[in-house]
């Protein structure tokens, strides 16, 4: 049981996962409904359509922030790291961008303060694509495999 | 026209008060403002949300719908 004395109310990106009318499921729809009233109306347009919020800071950056996690982009629109921050308190993902929403709109230094941080490199942005690459390689042998000997059966 | 002070939490977000500012006692307000005050030492965040102004405030404004935000950290990461 939390401190709060909630009981089992899971907090992630995956709502589907819980049965409509349970704890979860109610917890949910209520963030929700809160950052969709807070949000200005081009910010809420975006989020409804794209489950996620855009905001461009002072600083020129854009973050991109979605329930599992936050993108950085530079003023090109090139990714620059991805950030991870929480509540203390368990609550749904829909709670957490809001509260990151409100932060970077008013004092992203402190954001930057709070948040853990990772930054890429070109190098390991070309790194993991060579990786995907290369598994996405594999996968199609197997699956192009699969189908030729298929249709000889 | 009503306002509101209401925190995140794990339901979503728990209304702690709704008030009226024509009608409320000075003494239902300052119960309020212990509230916000309190929970703004154990660092809490507040917004002001009011017609999606989505300011970042020290003090309570009993003409304001207030959000408070628990305390924040870094996550895990990646």
């Amino acid at each position: 049981m939390a401190r709060d004395g909630s009981v089992g109310i899971p907090c992630g990106p995956f709502p589907i996962l819980a049965p409509p009318g349970s704890d979860y499921h109610v917890a949910y729809e209520r963030a929700r409904a809160l950052l969709c009233q807070v949000l200005p109306d081009p910010d809420r347009r975006y989020f409804e359509r794209t489950n996620q919020i855009r905001i461009r800071a002072a600083s020129g950056k854009t973050y991109d922030i979605a329930p599992w996690q936050t993108q950085i982009l530079d003023a090109r629109s090139r990714l620059i790291g991805r950030a991870c921050l929480q509540l203390t308190v368990p609550a749904p993902s829909y709670d957490r961008m809001l509260a990151e929403y409100l932060l970077l709109r008013n004092d992203e230094a402190r954001y930057w303060r709070i948040a853990n941080i990772t930054r890429f490199s070109l190098l390991e942005e070309y790194r993991s694509r060579k990786c995907a690459i290369w598994l996405g390689m594999i996968l199609g042998g197997i699956v192009i495999g699969f189908i030729q000997w298929w249709g000889m059966h | 026209m009503k306002h509101s002070l209401r925190k995140l939490s794990p339901r979503g977000d728990d209304l702690i008060a709704e008030w009226e500012p024509d009608t409320v006692t000075p003494e239902r307000l300052q119960e309020i403002q212990r509230e916000f005050d309190q929970l703004m030492q154990r660092g809490y965040l507040a917004a002001d949300v009011t017609d999606q102004r989505n300011v970042l405030v020290n003090e309570f404004d009993p003409n304001a719908d207030l959000l408070l935000i628990p305390r924040m950290a870094g996550g895990a990461g990646r």
